[in-house]
């Protein structure tokens, strides 16, 4: 074997996953180079400014600021912001990445960490977003907390008396095409309910719900001290459509529980959106040649004996690339993959010396 | 619709624009005349099975359109275009069920060989409705310029009724954007009459059911459907109702009537049809756009506005 | 036990004792109304499978009672008793006596699809409605409905000539339901069309009466669709296990 130095492992996009891989692979001793199409690292979290997280409670601003520092001070890790690659050719430890501004990268192997793209309320007209100012998505919600603005109707900027949350809003809906959970918004949607409720106590949440799925840890956590503590209501009933009486919102569905028709008035709709395959995955899956899943995330070998696989050899997957995944996962799944490729057969491993 | 060529289309009228909808059938043709746009009769068409022939056998409903979809492609044409709105659904649903229901494919193959003409496949013809053709073949801009703002001053609640949005996943084209039609808030109709000058109100159930599909079986019910209707339309200040579909404007025309009769609530909101809106707006009299077939009377209403 | 909320108890599990003595004193007379139970002690495990079999019910087991077809339901807001969702929810678990009771309000259902929009897991709630329409009759549950009677002689007049005529249809439903023609709205509306537009209308209606409109080449097409819909309609009494009783009539 001749001593050429291995190649480093490059690492598409630098949210919770992808900084988690080139953590990873970093404190290996190798190379990381990741290339982000946004112009800050961070992810989602960051890009869209969370709030508190969930279930650290620290502040999205904190906890993954936390995680691009740690990245960014590491001198095995390079960073290409504000690109993309255009193409990507080779073998498993010879892969040539070209960027959109002309960086030729060469790469042993490649992490796809790309993410998600949030679901746009527009394609769920019925439910207001768009027309009415005051029907909003948890990711506004979210920005609202973080900026320190608080809870307000944005339509005049007055504290809301009465906020209803609209659980899996692009989410499990064969209307658009959604056949999947997004996982978290159920615990995001407690979250949010619990922090509006402190922010305002004269505020009163009600959640509307198919099913509540703040799974694991999270039930006692998010959904019963919502209930228990911050007096939280929720309501079973997907609601029919989002109008508006002039002065405050409506929001009509059936309360299946007592099997009523109701039109109740509100000041504030929140959509708890759901997480939708990256817009991108159709490029990246022709780039990077790796092929999509039925639902449009890219696909993971559904193995026990792999680590977030992708259909082509020397290339991995983690986070929400491969579908609506918590920052949790999302982080394990980096280091997953990161293991994978610095364990890649055929790879030398680097000396203890090194 | 892309590529398509829509100043000659293949026209399946369908069995209520050659009874109750006549007018609509009259002034359809009428339209497409004046704006140089040529209408092909299907030839030999059968009736789609409207709202029943479903609920005795779905796959016969389904065979029913792709008959005539067949028949169409066989004339050559990439394009049918259906004013009636139960018509435009069901071919749609048609080519929808065709392409998604294996049992439906089947089952259209296996009578259609027996009648003894071509199976229809799924992509052969595209559908298209009355409001999509006008909207499309001629544009705003140059209806505008025909129609001169003659309906200048006439206030407009566009109904489109059920079956023209819905289900949403037999109408792959549309809540596409800008530029596309919306299925909760569709607004074509509301474009095309804009651009002869009418005055839209803000009309909230223009896609509410008039209870077409049991306009007889049903009376009661439709009547208060259709009240609703009437009462709001009002209410918002149309002093016209354009419809887009024989069975909805005949559902209106009708329980009107019986909502006076049956309930004595009288309203005064005239019915009228697009294209006999629109016939009027580039000049046709009245009577060439059917007006007096018409069970509602607007002979007055078109005096003062200068139409007809 | 008082009875505070009267209003919530259904009238037949309400039972009064004119004469009644219990451990010595008389309690006859209002003092002894007692309220039956309602306890669930049975499914019926086969009537999902059932409506699934009709046309309409194919994508009923998919439904997770969200709600969002009833609450989108033309029939629903003007009649609050009119509830896909729950009918559903009583089909799947196969309460079928509680079905029942609702049982004449179900074919009302006018097909506007506002719940097919609606539901998120494609269930087609209107079809749904039409199947179980369409199972109480076969089951000898409910009469024809005026709309069954409609949907038929729509049917019958397609497979004979390709086309429908409205005035036959409208007389032949008429007919069937036992409906005079003379109902003073009908007139009214004849009349109306009559006085304005008298040569014309007559002309047209005189002549889909005499010369009934018809698809050139229909025959073949019309003995297909026959033969198939015979089939059907046999394989569906064999699996509903149909013995012949029942408003059946017409749909052999
Ligand atoms: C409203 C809301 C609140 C949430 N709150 C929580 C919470 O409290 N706790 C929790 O655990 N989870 C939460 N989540 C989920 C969380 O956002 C995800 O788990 C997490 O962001 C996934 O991380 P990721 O690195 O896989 O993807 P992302 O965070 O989406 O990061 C992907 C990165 O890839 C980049 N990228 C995308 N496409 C390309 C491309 N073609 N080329 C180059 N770069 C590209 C992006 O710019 C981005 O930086 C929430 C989700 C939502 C919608
Ligand atoms: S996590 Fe909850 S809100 Fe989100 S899609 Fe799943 S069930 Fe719906
Ligand atoms: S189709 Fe029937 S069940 Fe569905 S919303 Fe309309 S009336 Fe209700
Ligand atoms: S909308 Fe669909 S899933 Fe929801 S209750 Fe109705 S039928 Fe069931």
């Amino acid at each position: 074997m001749t001593d050429k130095p291995i190649l480093p492992v490059l690492i598409v996009g630098g949210g919770p996953a992808g900084l988690s891989a080139a953590h990873a692979v970093a404190s290996s001793g190798r190379q990381a180079v990741i290339v982000d199409k946004a112009d800050r690292l961070g992810g989602a979290p960051i890009l869209q400014g969370y709030a508190k997280l969930v279930p650290s409670h620290e502040w999205a601003k904190v906890a993954i600021g936390g995680m691009v520092a740690r990245v960014q001070q590491n001198p095995n890790v390079t960073s290409h912001l504000n690109t993309q690659v255009q193409s990507f050719d080779g073998a498993p430890g010879a892969f040539t990445a070209t960027l959109r501004n002309g960086t030729v990268i060469e790469a042993d192997s490649a992490i796809l960490a790309s993410g998600f793209t949030h679901f746009d309320s527009l394609n769920k007209p019925e439910w207001g977003f768009g027309t009415y100012p005051d029907v909003v998505t948890t990711v506004q919600v979210e920005q609202m907390i973080s900026s320190g603005a608080g809870i307000r109707c944005p339509s005049d900027g007055r504290v809301p008396d009465r906020v209803a949350i609209l659980l899996c809003v692009g989410s499990r809906d064969r209307q658009i095409g959604r056949e999947w959970c997004s996982k978290i918004c159920c615990t995001v949607s407690a979250n949010l309910a619990m922090e509006i409720r402190e922010l305002s106590p004269k505020t009163n949440v009600y959640i509307y719900y198919m099913d509540v799925r703040t799974f694991g840890l999270l039930e006692g956590e998010y959904y019963w001290k919502s209930q228990e503590e911050a007096k939280v209501k929720y309501i079973k009933a997907r609601i029919a459509e989002v109008t508006s009486d002039g002065k405050r919102l409506v929001v009509k569905g059936e309360d299946t529980l007592v099997k009523r028709p109701i039109t109740i008035p509100f000041d504030l709709v929140v959509h708890a959106i759901g997480m939708d395959p990256n817009v991108d995955n159709m490029t990246l899956a022709s780039v990077f040649g790796v092929s999509l899943n039925r639902y449009g995330f890219i696909d993971k070998a559904a193995s026990y004996v792999t680590l977030g696989e992708t259909s082509r050899p020397g290339v991995y997957v983690a986070g929400a690339a491969t579908g609506p995944e918590t920052i949790d996962d999302s982080i394990a799944q980096g280091q997953a993959a990161a293991l994978a490729a610095l364990t890649r057969a055929g790879t030398r491993q680097v000396r203890a010396a090194e | 619709m892309d590529g398509n060529d829509l100043k000659r289309v293949a026209y399946y009228p369908g069995c209520a624009l050659e009874g109750t909808g006549h007018a609509y059938n009259r002034s359809t043709k009428e339209v497409g005349k004046a704006l140089g746009l040529e209408l092909v009769e299907v030839k030999d068409w059968n009736c789609c099975g409207a709202m029943e022939v479903k609920n005795v056998d779905p796959q016969v409903q389904t065979y029913l359109s792709a008959r005539n979809l067949a028949i169409a492609e066989d004339m050559g044409f990439d394009t049918v275009m259906s004013p009636c709105n139960g018509c435009y659904h069901n071919l749609k649903k048609a080519e929808y069920d065709l392409a998604h229901n294996p049992h439906a494919a089947e089952v259209n193959d296996r009578i259609s060989r027996k009648a003894g003409h071509k199976t229809y496949q799924p992509g052969g013809v595209e559908t298209i409705h009355a409001l999509d053709w006008i909207r499309d073949a001629v544009g705003e801009d140059e209806l505008r310029r025909r129609a001169m703002g003659k309906l200048a001053g006439l206030k407009v609640a566009n109904y489109y009724g059920c079956m023209y949005t819905r289900p949403r996943h037999i109408y792959p084209e549309k809540d596409k954007g800008p530029g596309s039609e919306s299925t909760l808030n569709p607004h074509f109709m509301d474009d095309i009459l804009a651009a002869a000058g009418a005055e839209n109100v803000d009309f909230p159930l223009k896609t509410a059911c008039c209870g077409g599909a049991h306009s007889l079986s049903d009376s009661d019910t439709s009547t208060k459907l259709v009240l609703n209707i009437l009462t709001t339309a009002e209410a918002c200040g149309a002093e016209v109702i354009a419809t887009e579909c024989p069975t909805c404007h005949t559902g209106l025309e009708m329980h009107q009537v019986r909502a006076e009769k049956v309930l004595g609530r009288k309203t005064n909101v005239k019915i009228l049809y697009f294209t006999q809106l629109l016939g009027m707006a580039l000049g046709m009299s009245a009577s060439k756009v059917g007006v007096q077939e018409n069970m509602s009377d607007p002979s007055e209403l078109l005096r003062a506005k200068g139409l007809g | 036990m008082p009875i505070h909320e009267k209003s919530l108890i259904r009238p037949e599990n309400l039972q009064t004792n004119d004469h009644l003595v219990i451990d010595g004193v008389d309690v006859s007379g209002h003092w002894s109304t007692f309220i039956k139970p309602r306890t669930i002690t049975d499914y019926n495990e086969a009537m999902e499978a059932v409506i699934w079999a009709l046309p309409g019910g194919e994508n009923i087991h998919r439904c997770w009672q969200c709600g969002s077809c009833t609450n989108a339901c033309t029939v629903h807001a003007i009649e609050p008793e009119f509830n896909p969702r729950y009918w559903i929810y009583l089909i799947r678990q196969g309460l079928e006596e509680e079905l029942l009771r609702d049982k004449d309000i179900i074919w009302q259902c006018v097909s506007c699809n506002k719940c097919t929009y609606a539901c998120p897991r494609d269930v087609v709630p209107e079809g749904v409605m039409k199947a179980t329409a369409h199972w109480l009759e076969l089951k000898g549950h409910t009469a024809k409905s005026p709309s069954t009677h409609f949907d038929e002689g729509f049917t019958e007049s397609v497979l004979a000539t390709g086309k429908i005529e409205e005035g036959r249809v409208l007389r032949s439903f008429f007919k069937r339901t036992g409906q005079p023609l003379n109902q003073p709205w009908l007139v009214a509306l004849v009349g109306g069309l009559i006085r304005r537009f008298p040569l014309a209308f007559l002309i047209r209606l005189g002549w889909g009466t005499v010369f009934r409109p018809r698809t050139r080449g229909w025959r073949k097409a019309g003995r297909a669709i026959e033969d198939y819909v015979q089939e059907r309609q046999a394989a569906q009494r064999l699996a509903l296990r149909l013995d012949g009783k029942g408003a059946t009539d017409g749909r052999q």
